[in-house]
């Protein structure tokens, strides 16, 4: 009982605006939009749609995509900072890890805005190159595209990642690298066989924590991704707005939701039986 | 047991910055024999360990393994294999693939790694545990299983830093019997460090005993107990009586020394030490007797008062006070069948012969 009193304002919190608008948003992609109004009576056509027209699957399938390669790239590039940090910093850890977080300290529109300037058709990178005389004309192939979206998520999601995985690592019994070593393991294997199976958890949730969040980002394919780089989130916009067919952005949006969490799940499990296959 | 030197300790130190861990050790380890570094804690012990093992290097001097200088030879590829003080028991593996963590680089077929395997886990008693993740094993269990891992391997030195500190009284006295029958079984040398004098008493055929980064001393654990070099040693292992005395003569292995309450005596003098005229003289309080009954006799007697006793159930400490001493001598007595406990107040004689006395630096 007094457990249930000590959580129930982050419950009641929780529930009102995380259950309550799963519930709208789930009675909405049953009912259909007639011009102004909306019917109410419950109908599967909203999801009929949703998973037969070609370009609501491209848009997911690219969606899928580009947060599976921003993940890739952001644990992947996390994974030596913070082993860097757990293992070779011998003092001074906490000022590292505060360090991390200094691009939070800036708004996440202006860093994707300060990407645009970066990448751009006169950003900093062409115009360094041109004045270098390295490339003819600007670069194109780094803005308004899926590369960009990629660039600009791996960066904001880097501290997120960082941060989990230097918790798992730190959570390492050291002696039980000491231990490997004296059964005979160089630093390669020890690496395989010990540090990298234990410090499985802080990937897996590295990886939940970029995945999960880049599937429904539509704020920098909205800047940086041009017209190859958008994704399904931005169409669950346009449903919403421009196109006032909320029904059918709600279906968008239930089943994105239900893809993310099977892929997850997936994820999870693929992640386990590999690890304890390490032998 | 050989006496050939498996390990050889030659002029080694360590430093730490400004602070000395070891200062200029050197020392022999026989093959096959049971040899315990025992001090206190920050006392060198573990480090001296851990650069057998090759966790750490020596700031000078060398480590030799069968003949083999170690320098710049890595932990992995040096033959000899640890039971860490935390057990370090890989706790995403299960015990039979804890056991068998090492054998991966000998490419041995399933069956014989099986075999092995299984081989190693009976060896310590944990036959039908295999299967069993860390997680679900006592701190004895987990024990056995950083043993089994380590005396798969079949490595020339096993090494223990303090592999019983973290078991209950029982279980650790049970676990010296057991570690002491599988070390003479398996002929393998093992290396102890602990800082429980009495562990290392019942369980080495020799010790060395480190103060600050030194070795005070290195011998049987009768020789350290019955002639300890030093009055540091002496006071680390057991109790002791300790008189000012002067040394009145020197004569090879013996010294003559005039101690207050004891009179002038001369005393065996095992390790031909030199020592200054003034010196120190230790009782150990088991080598004094009490002549209780009015026909007891020793070869010499003291009179005192008996000032507290303290009962510790198979023996009693009393503390006497005799003349020419102002600390009281404490003396021990098992408490055999008959033996009353003396009260205090009560008048006694003390009996001890020379053999009681050591002289100590």
């Amino acid at each position: 009982m007094r457990g249930f009193a000590l959580m129930s304002p982050t419950f009641f919190y929780a529930l009102l605006l995380l259950a309550v608008p799963v519930a709208v948003t789930i009675t909405f992609s049953f009912w259909t939009q007639t011009y102004l109004d909306l019917d109410t009576t419950f109908t599967l056509a909203n999801y009929q749609e949703v998973w037969s027209k070609p370009i609501y699957r491209v848009l997911m399938f690219r969606s899928l995509t580009i947060a599976a390669i921003v993940t890739a790239v952001t644990v992947i590039l996390a994974y030596p900072l913070a082993y860097y940090i757990s293992f070779h910093v011998k003092e001074r850890q906490a000022l590292w890890i505060f360090l991390i977080t200094i691009p939070f300290w800036t708004s996440y529109l202006l860093r994707i805005f300060a990407w645009k300037l970066i990448l751009g058709y006169n950003g900093v990178i062409n115009s360094t190159l041109m004045e270098l005389g390295i490339i003819g004309e600007p670069l194109e192939f780094i803005l308004h595209n899926a590369n960009a979206v990629v660039m600009t998520l791996s960066h904001a999601w880097l501290p997120f990642a960082i941060l989990p995985i230097f918790v798992s690592l730190q959570k390492i019994d050291r002696s039980l690298l000491e231990a490997a070593n004296d059964l005979g393991d160089g630093p390669v294997m020890r690496f395989l066989r010990v540090t990298l199976p234990l410090s499985l958890p802080g990937v897996i949730a590295a990886s939940l924590i970029v995945f999960i969040p880049t599937i429904g980002d539509y704020v920098t394919p909205r800047l940086v991704g041009g017209s190859d780089g958008l994704m399904i989130a931005n169409m669950i916009q346009v449903q919403f707005g421009k196109a006032n067919n909320w029904p059918l952005g709600a279906a968008l949006a239930m089943t994105s939701m239900l893809l993310v969490t099977a892929v997850s799940v997936a994820f999870i499990l693929v992640a386990r039986f590999l690890g304890g296959r390490v032998r | 047991m050989s006496t050939h030197p498996i390990i050889q300790v030659r002029d080694v130190s360590r430093l730490f910055g400004a602070f000395t861990a070891l200062d200029n050790i050197s020392v022999d380890i026989r093959g096959g024999e049971f040899f315990s570094l025992l001090g206190p804690s920050g006392c060198g012990k573990t480090t001296l360990l851990r650069m057998i093992a090759g966790f750490d290097d020596p700031t000078h001097g060398d480590i030799l393994i069968d003949g083999q200088p170690m320098a710049g030879v890595p932990a992995n590829r040096r033959p000899t294999n640890m039971v860490f003080q935390s057990y370090a028991v890989f706790p995403h593996l299960t015990v039979a693939q804890n056991v068998a963590y090492g054998l991966r680089r000998q490419r041995l077929d399933k069956a014989e790694k099986a075999s092995r395997v299984q081989k190693a886990l009976e060896q310590v008693g944990l036959g039908a545990l295999g299967e069993r993740r860390s997680n679900e094993l006592s701190g004895g269990q987990r024990q056995r299983v950083a043993l089994a891992r380590a005396l798969i391997m079949r490595p020339k030195v096993l090494l223990l830093d303090e592999p019983l500190s973290a078991l209950d009284k029982k279980l650790r006295e049970h676990m010296q019997v057991e570690l002491r029958q599988l070390q003479r079984q398996v002929g393998i040398t093992f290396i102890l460090v602990t800082h429980d004098q009495e562990e290392a008493l019942t369980m080495s055929d020799r010790i060395a005993v480190m103060f600050n980064g030194d070795i005070a001393q290195c011998d049987t654990p009768e020789q350290i107990y019955q002639h300890p070099k030093s009055r540091a040693v002496a006071e680390f292992i057991g109790g002791m009586n300790f008189l000012d005395a002067r040394m009145t003569a020197r004569n090879g292995k013996t010294v003559t020394v005039d101690a207050a309450c004891f009179g002038r005596v001369e005393i065996e003098n095992p390790h031909g030490q030199d020592f200054a005229s003034d010196i120190t003289v230790g009782v150990r309080p088991e080598r004094l007797t009490l002549l209780i009954d009015d026909n007891d006799r020793a070869e010499h007697e003291m009179s005192g008062q008996i000032v507290d006793a303290s009962y510790y159930g198979d023996m009693t400490y009393y503390s006497i006070s005799v003349d020419g001493r102002d600390e009281p001598i404490t003396v021990s007595m098992r408490n055999t069948v008959g033996r009353r406990i003396l009260a205090s107040q009560e008048s006694v004689r003390i009996g001890w012969g020379p053999e009681s006395l050591v002289p100590l630096s």
